[in-house]
């Protein structure tokens, strides 16, 4: 490491927080992509979280702008994206895209709780009472055909928020895919690395979420559900490190110029975290016991230590790939010719301390948000219906509200 | 019964239409927000506030209008500054703004700090920055502590020390 970097690569602009910044936004897509899998695609196996994976979602979603604006240092000055909108900047494109996604997210919600939300408004006393009116915005109504109607815009919601949560997450990859002057960034492949990346860390924190809130209210973890996920954070996890060794491999047998810089950076700049964490725990590990966590053999609590333990390291290496991308996309110099250095810094200059602190900051919202919107299905007595789930029309909800 | 299944209907699209309502208020309060917060001229000249382009123009000037004003009253400090490493700065480079020393000459002394803050901020060792273009060491154990310009004339960096390097 070392060599000649120009004076304005010295310092690190982009620092932990940045490295937040896709990754927060990242498990937000990945947690609704969870939600639409069964309100969409009818995996009826997932039906558990469902309504939970779209709670973190709105929690994480409201955490995603947290480290961009500390990260500004000027908070306020974020408006003027939405204010004077400028179209041919990727970056001040966020404002929008963000907004779009939010109230999407919302209005799902909303409707998905609305029933809860009025329940609640009248069994609930004093201030509750009032909270949750206020939350029903008046519409106290519902009968059947109110529910259905309720579902219908569910349903239509979900299906914009797929490509919703794609074209998010998408576009993150795409700021750092789009900047033509940084090897380690520059590919088409980026958008589509950083959404399988976030499927894959969305279904993990929806392992762990789910696990976590059945262990706290001392409810049995439905192995099916666990199950399906760890399926789907499998194969994801396969599409997801395709692309990325097949990124590098392309960039490694082209073996342009920029290629040994690149190399350089992998072996001697971030060997730790990218080929250690990010490969090794984040991937590899997860890869190998997966399987073995849903295999029918295993006693039920194999199944659940391999799956949350393969939910943990695969958030920890998508935390790590972040990181690598981010920083590393920094260290390389514009002259080829040299790497910057990293510094890591407890307190100051986004160090790891506030850093940890904007992380946990989602977390405390899904805390708030359960709180205020439970999604556990066992409370509502729902009655679930026998019959499969056929996609487009989530109907458990609606049977159970119309007997 | 047609006319209850309409009500029902009606009934059934009341959330919907609340929503929708509360939409149309949030991107309301969002124009108004816009409109007022949004400075008339931005957009005259280009993606900026266009007075800004005149409140520029307007400002004090701060700096003196280059060397030649300096060497009406230190023609000495600027020749020797002229024939020596620094030939190439100008005197505000490291004294600072002085149009105001130029106005009132005896009323405004700027006193310029030779320490190694001042001078470190080129002569300080850096990843980026080439030894072979600028003369650079390490501030802490190449000093001592002491201000640079104990042993260095900036006019002449070399001068006091005997010339040599």
């Amino acid at each position: 490491m070392g060599g000649y970097v120009f004076p304005n690569e010295i310092h690190v602009n982009w620092g932990l927080f940045i490295v937040l910044y896709p990754y927060i936004t990242g498990l937000v897509a990945g947690a609704f992509i969870v939600s639409s899998l069964y309100h969409v695609f009818g995996v009826s196996d997932l039906k558990p979280v469902s309504r939970l994976s779209l709670v973190s979602a709105l929690a994480f979603l409201f955490g995603a702008p947290v480290p961009l604006l500390l990260h500004l240092g000027q908070p306020l000055r974020a408006f003027n994206i939405m204010f004077t909108p400028h179209l041919t900047s990727a970056m001040a494109g966020f404002g929008y895209i963000y907004s779009f996604y939010m109230i999407i997210c919302l209005l799902e919600a909303w409707f998905m709780f609305r029933k809860d939300l009025v329940i609640f408004s009248q069994k609930k006393k004093g201030f509750a009472k009032r909270f949750y009116s206020l939350l029903t915005l008046g519409a106290k109504d519902i009968s059947p055909e109110a529910l259905h109607t309720d579902h219908k815009v569910v349903s239509v919601l979900a299906v914009v928020g797929i490509p919703s949560a794609c074209f998010l997450h998408g576009y993150v990859g795409f700021i750092f895919g789009s900047i033509k002057a940084n090897p380690w960034w520059s590919t088409p492949l980026m958008p589509v690395i950083f959404l399988l990346s976030a499927i894959v860390s969305g279904i993990a924190l929806q392992i762990l979420v789910y696990s976590v809130s059945c262990k706290v209210r001392k409810v049995e973890i439905d192995i099916p559900c666990l199950v399906a996920m760890n399926k789907y954070l499998w194969t994801f996890l396969i599409f997801a490190t395709t692309l990325e060794l097949l990124e590098i491999l392309h960039m490694g047998y082209e073996g342009k110029s920029e290629w040994d810089m690149v190399r350089g950076l992998i072996t001697q700049g971030i060997p730790v975290s990218y080929l250690g964490v990010q490969m090794g725990l984040g991937i590899l590990t997860p890869l190998v016991l997966l399987p073995f966590g849903r295999a029918k053999r295993r006693s039920d609590g194999v199944k659940k230590t391999l799956t949350v333990a393969c939910g943990i390291l695969v958030l920890i290496g998508v935390l790590a790939m972040r990181f690598n991308v981010v920083i590393g996309g920094q260290l390389i110099s514009k002259s080829m010719a040299g790497y910057a250095q990293f510094h890591w810094t407890l307190l100051s200059d986004e160090g790891v301390i506030p850093t940890l602190g904007i992380l946990a900051f989602p977390v405390v919202m899904t805390l708030v948000l359960v709180r205020i919107l439970p999604p556990w299905l066992e409370e509502r007595k729902v009655q679930i219906a026998d019959s499969k789930v056929t996609p487009l029309s989530a109907r458990w909800e609606l049977k159970g509200s119309g007997k | 019964m047609e006319a209850e299944t309409g009500q029902k209907t009606r009934m059934s699209q009341k959330a919907v239409f609340r929503v929708g309502v509360v939409l149309v208020c949030a991107l309301v309060v969002f124009g108004i927000i816009r409109q007022l917060s949004v400075p008339k001229s931005f957009g005259q000249y280009g993606y900026y506030r266009g007075d800004n382009v005149q409140e520029w123009v307007s400002m004090d000037q701060t700096f003196a209008s280059g060397n030649q004003v300096c060497a009406q009253c230190h023609a000495q400090e600027v020749q020797e500054a002229a024939q020596a490493e620094h030939s190439q700065l100008d005197c505000q480079s490291c004294h600072g703004p002085m149009q105001d020393h130029v106005k009132q000459p005896n009323q405004v002394h700027p006193r310029v700090a030779g320490n190694v803050d001042l001078c470190g901020a080129c002569h300080r060792v850096m990843v980026g920055r080439s030894k072979d273009n600028i003369r650079t060491v390490q501030v802490g154990s190449h000093s001592g502590g002491l201000d640079c310009i104990r042993c260095h004339d900036p006019h002449q960096p070399y001068a006091k020390i005997g010339g040599g390097r």
